[in-house]
């Protein structure tokens, strides 16, 4: 059980990790173009903030399984 | 003989803030006072900007003056320094949770779950901000996002790496040189981020007060003068009078008294529209007479004949 809660911690914070940067990219990409595409950068927002938000959540379980004592 | 006594024992070794010299030599170096001017100055310039800048004008021919600016920037920082104040008392809320988790959890297990969870999370909004730098996103993003990102990001990171230093190095009464360049560092950049978010509010501030400015103007100013002017606009209509013992043979209609400011009066069309229109800035000394006239009546449009 512990390494399974390691590891679903470990996949949520490195797929938050991931998601912010696809977004970040994406961002990127959407602020450079003529005209803006409102759609995408809708869709690249969220992003950031889902990938945000997943780090920050898979990072705190993944603290909190990781520094358990035993 | 006697012994000689024993040295008196020590108390504990305790760290010292590598902040502290960094901010006794910022101190030092600038006179708060100045600084502080210099800052509102820069604020207010940049409100007074983007103010008339909405209206198409450059406040340069305008004979603003200090406290004009100064004026704008009240308006200006009002809200970003409760947005500070607030996000200060968040961290200072996070840091006594760190605290009871401490106290709760060990030192060693709170310090590396807090250390896990902030590093990734600072390195990200440190990433946005700086892409951001490289490549404005404020065509995207909330113009507050990028500056803020970036000074928090520089905060959560410092904050992880103080824990951990602490945790891991031994106390020293004086802090290491690399200690304060790293505060230094630090600062500089939580300083410049501020800069960046404020500068950016004052001009979004000074932009949304032109609008409400020209959306709340309801009356009607008619000038009258003893030479023509030329004045022209969409809604602007020339009469001129120019009988025997006319005082003030031309007269214009359609305009909008939008302030003085110094020794000129700024017009508006009434039918001006943003980013299209045209705002007339007149000497005083050309208009021998100035009638205003309430809004709501049939006067604000009527053109009086001769």
């Amino acid at each position: 059980v512990a390494v399974l809660r390691r590891r679903i911690a470990f996949a949520i914070a490195a797929g938050g990790v991931l998601a912010f940067t696809v977004g970040l990219v994406l961002l990127v990409v959407v602020a450079g173009a003529e005209p803006v595409d409102a759609g995408l950068a809708d869709v690249a927002r969220g992003v950031i903030v889902t990938g945000l938000s997943a780090t920050v959540v898979g990072t705190a379980f993944l603290a909190w399984v990781t520094t358990r004592p035993g | 003989v006697t012994a000689p006594e024993p040295p008196e024992a020590a108390g504990p070794v305790r760290h010292t803030s590598p902040y502290l010299p960094v901010a006794r030599t910022v101190g030092r170096l600038v006179a708060p006072v100045t600084l502080l001017t210099a800052l509102l100055l820069y604020h207010g310039l940049n409100y007074s900007r983007a103010f008339w800048g909405y209206l198409g004008l450059d406040p340069s021919v305008l004979e603003l003056t200090t406290q004009d600016h100064l004026i704008g920037t009240v308006d200006a920082l009002f809200r970003p320094l409760l947005g500070l104040a607030g996000l200060v008392l968040a961290l200072l809320a996070g840091h006594a949770f760190v605290g009871r988790l401490r106290e709760r959890w060990g030192a060693d297990r709170a310090i590396r779950a807090t250390v896990l969870v902030l590093v990734p999370v600072g390195a990200e909004l440190v990433a946005l901000g700086a892409v951001a730098l490289v490549r404005p996103l404020d065509r995207v993003l909330h113009f507050l996002v990028p500056p803020t990102a970036l000074g928090l990001g520089v905060v959560l990171l410092a904050y992880a790496g103080h824990l951990h230093a602490a945790a891991t190095t031994p106390a020293r009464p004086d802090p290491e040189l690399t200690h304060i360049l790293h505060a230094a560092a630090v600062s500089g950049l939580v300083v410049l981020a501020l800069f960046w978010a404020t500068a950016g509010y004052a001009a979004a501030v000074g932009e949304d007060r032109a609008e409400t400015a020209v959306a709340e103007l309801r009356g009607g100013a008619v000038v009258h003068s003893e030479r023509r002017l030329l004045l022209d606009g969409p809604g602007v209509t020339e009469v001129s009078c120019t009988g025997e013992g006319a005082a003030y043979p031309f007269r214009y209609h359609g305009l909008r008294l939008l302030m003085r400011s110094g020794s000129r009066y700024v017009l508006l069309p009434v039918s001006w529209v943003a980013h299209d229109g045209v705002a007339i800035v007149l000497p005083v000394a050309d208009v021998q007479r100035l009638d205003l006239v309430p809004g709501g009546t049939p006067l604000q449009y009527a053109v009086w004949p001769c």
